[in-house]
């Protein structure tokens, strides 16, 4: 019976609690992680197998509790209702019990078979601390094992728990109750009720579960029940007992809050007996470091420091291999022109292939130093950090320090960036945020940057590349404060953020973070540019002229002059020909295209084709004087994001946001370039 | 035509081709994540649940 050996197992635990890390050790995958909370936005899963069994398992977004007071946690709820997974495993960080076994009562109220995974155990035996989680698992009636989810251990024991839960022979398994005294006769009572006519009842959650989120009021479970025939008959009962509740508790307190209390205090009471506090030298460790990383004034200049380091290393650093490829893609190109017979498929493998593929491929270097460094933030928590310092300054501009996190993205790609704003509670901060994403300059951007500041700002390349990103940072933020001053005035839910303890990232995690996205940039020059750069060379090299005319006039008469030339009149003011025209076309698609593009226009049929030899032309062309190469360079970093951020912004808000977001990002970049060209130009 | 001349067409409209669907791809499923165009990744939208 090959159904039987399956099992769905679905992970839930708050945000930050390493789910995802666990997750990628037991199926082998690398989905994103972070240290801080909500890196998972979406429900992931993948299939492995372990001892027979074919383990299905779902990767959910942190949540800190199931009440559906947040979107995340109406997300998990409603995943759990619809998906019903065989085993819920619980991931628990370790070194933060309390507050974290909060979620696991709400699970046991559910009634879920479960395994609780204490995660991050290391850090909770470095601290000095002890736990008798055997003791724990049987107060609560879960089996519950140490794991340490970065480098897998306990990993195996928690897989064979998980099948001996799934298959009823952990004898550790009970169901409790958490409530007493006048919650429990109050639950008990609206449980019987509804148990009588239990058919009626959704399937998905037991009748107690319903019964107690009856009686705490929550409106998501109330409308799930509202179509049931006996309906009216069980909401008398509820008021009664909530009335009955009420009188009792008296005034101070809400039901709620009061059924909220008996949980944490049934925690409290459990990790008195099984818990014993050691010297928590993590915390003071982490305490120290804060006192200069989230400084009111040293903040912000680590901050800056820590941004001028990584621009700095992915250019200066990045150059040295950066040469390497160039030199092994002009050897590749001079090989292929010796080797082919002239005509098209020379041209098209030569000047099309090498010179578009081949002018974005040689970045490879320089995107995976910045991507380095992303994941290292990330990884040890000084991104959470960077939040919190920003949560001033973002106060400022009418967001707080949550939107952060998607910006700091969007550096990396600003497509997962605009779905990572679902982490925002409010709707209008997760507008203005995904409405600014676009200005957050992407990786895709970086080649751009490199060949233009690399061939007309070469002695000053660091400061212009981070002038380049905090333009884009001042666009956004000016852009906040008018749609927060004239579309949002105010701003619907307060802002808490949780600063995780720091954590030193082990190499393995931080090399294959780097490796996961750089691999992506990869795939996209496999499938896109690789495509890109022969449609555009194709429009370059029809129709075919005369065999006298030169290759510039090749270009400028081909189908892409053309179309480059009917542009020109709005690039002109900018001091841009037809060619940077096409290149801004081009890479509305994708913008590593625009440097594939401008490695087809200005190959000029010669037989070296490398990057290199591609700044070489177009400082010799003429096209460009410093004003207008500037001008490029801003118009790059604000216009229209891409195809897949337009679309992404359009499935997360709406066509009209979609829509436009296009068209400002692209009037603000020709405007600011505008500005920028004629400022320049009064220099020069 | 010669050979080459024929690869060089090949590739030409083969390039055209993919260029098109990548587009269309692209502004239906703009992370090639969800299940309107990868069954095998059970990637549920939120709006789905």
């Amino acid at each position: 019976m090959v159904s039987e050996k399956v099992i769905h197992i679905a992970i839930v635990g708050n945000p930050n609690s390493g789910k995802t890390s666990l997750y990628n050790h037991i199926t082998g995958k690398h989905e994103h992680t972070g240290n801080y909370g909500g890196t998972t936005v979406e429900a992931q899963t993948s299939t492995c197998h372990y001892k027979g069994y074919e383990l299905h398992i779902t990767d959910l977004p942190g949540a800190n509790a199931l009440s559906g007071a947040t979107r995340e946690e109406l997300y998990v709820r409603r995943y759990l209702a619809k998906q019903t997974p065989d085993i819920v495993l619980n991931v628990v960080c370790a070194s933060n019990l309390e507050h974290n076994l909060y979620i696991t009562t709400e699970l046991i109220d559910i009634g879920y078979r479960m395994v609780v995974a204490l995660n991050m155990y290391d850090e909770l035996q470095h601290n000095g601390s002890t736990l008798d989680h055997d003791m724990l698992g049987k107060m609560m009636g879960v089996p519950m094992f140490p794991v340490v989810g970065s480098s897998g251990k306990g990993i195996e024991v928690l897989l064979d728990t998980i099948i001996a839960v799934h298959e009823k022979r952990d004898e550790r398994v009970r169901h409790i109750h958490i409530y007493q005294g006048i919650v429990e006769e109050s639950v008990m009572a609206l449980n019987r009720q509804m148990k009588k006519h239990r058919e009626e009842l959704p399937k998905c959650f037991s009748p107690r579960y319903l019964a107690m989120k009856m009686l705490e009021g929550d409106e998501d479970i109330i409308a799930m029940l509202a179509d049931c025939p006996h309906f009216t008959e069980w909401q008398r009962t509820c008021e009664k007992e909530r009335a009955h509740m009420q009188s009792d508790l008296g005034a101070d307190e809400d039901i709620k809050t009061a059924m909220a209390n008996q949980k944490r205090g049934f925690i409290a009471g459990a990790l008195l007996e099984t818990f014993t506090p050691g010297q928590p030298r993590i915390e003071n460790m982490s305490n120290a470091i804060d006192a200069i990383v989230t400084h009111r004034i040293f903040g912000y200049i680590v901050f800056i420091f820590v941004m001028w380091l990584m621009f700095y290393c992915t250019f200066n650093l990045g150059a040295y291999p950066q040469e390497w490829f160039e030199q092994g893609i002009a050897l590749l190109g001079n090989k292929f022109e010796q080797w082919l017979p002239d005509g098209i498929f020379k041209d098209l493998i030569c000047d099309g292939i090498i010179g578009g593929v081949g002018s974005v491929i040689v970045f490879l270097p320089n995107i995976m130093i910045l991507y380095l460094f992303i994941s290292f933030m990330e990884d040890s928590g000084y991104l959470a950090r960077a939040t919190f310092v920003m949560d001033k300054l973002m106060h400022k501009i009418g967001l707080h320090g949550k939107s952060f996190i998607p910006l700091v993205m969007g550096f990396g790609c600003n497509v997962p960036a605009v779905m990572s704003t679902r982490i925002i509670e409010s709707r209008s901060s997760r507008l203005i945020t995904t409405f600014i994403i676009p200005f957050m300059s992407c990786s895709a951007r970086l080649p751009v940057y490199i060949v233009l500041i690399g061939t007309f700002f070469a002695d000053y390349s660091s400061l212009v590349m981070l002038g380049l990103y905090l333009l884009g940072i001042l666009v956004a933020m000016l852009t906040a404060v008018l749609m927060r001053k004239f579309m949002f005035k105010r701003d619907e839910t307060p802002f808490v953020m949780e600063l995780p303890p720091y954590r030193i990232p082990t190499l393995k995690a931080t090399l294959s973070h780097m490796w996961a996205r750089s691999a992506q940039y990869l795939r996209n020059i496999a499938l896109v540019v690789f495509f890109a750069s022969i449609v555009v060379w194709t429009l370059s090299y029809f129709p075919r002229q005369q065999e006298s005319e030169s290759a510039a006039q090749q270009y400028e008469q081909s189908y892409i002059g053309r179309i480059g030339h009917l542009c020109e009149p709005v690039f002109e003011p900018l001091g841009l020909n037809w060619k940077a025209s096409v290149s801004l076309i081009s890479g509305t698609a994708a913008k590593e295209l625009m440097v594939s593009t401008l490695g087809v226009i200005y190959s000029n049929n010669s037989d070296n084709n490398s990057p290199a030899q591609l700044k070489e032309n177009m400082a010799k062309s003429g096209d460009f004087t410093t004003p207008s190469a500037l001008a490029l360079l801003v118009f790059t970093l604000l216009y229209f994001p891409c195809v897949g951020t337009i679309a992404a912004i359009g499935s997360e808000s709406g066509w009209k946001w979609a829509v436009g977001s296009a068209l400002y990002n692209t009037l603000v970049a020709w405007v600011v370039a505008f500005v920028v060209y004629n400022i320049t130009q009064l220099f020069m | 035509m010669e050979w080459h001349e024929v690869v060089a067409w090949v590739i030409i409209a083969a390039a055209f081709i993919v260029a098109v669907v990548w587009c269309i791809k692209r502004i239906i499923c703009p992370t090639s994540r969800c299940e309107h165009c990868d069954k095998k990744c059970a990637f549920k939208r939120k709006s789905d649940i």
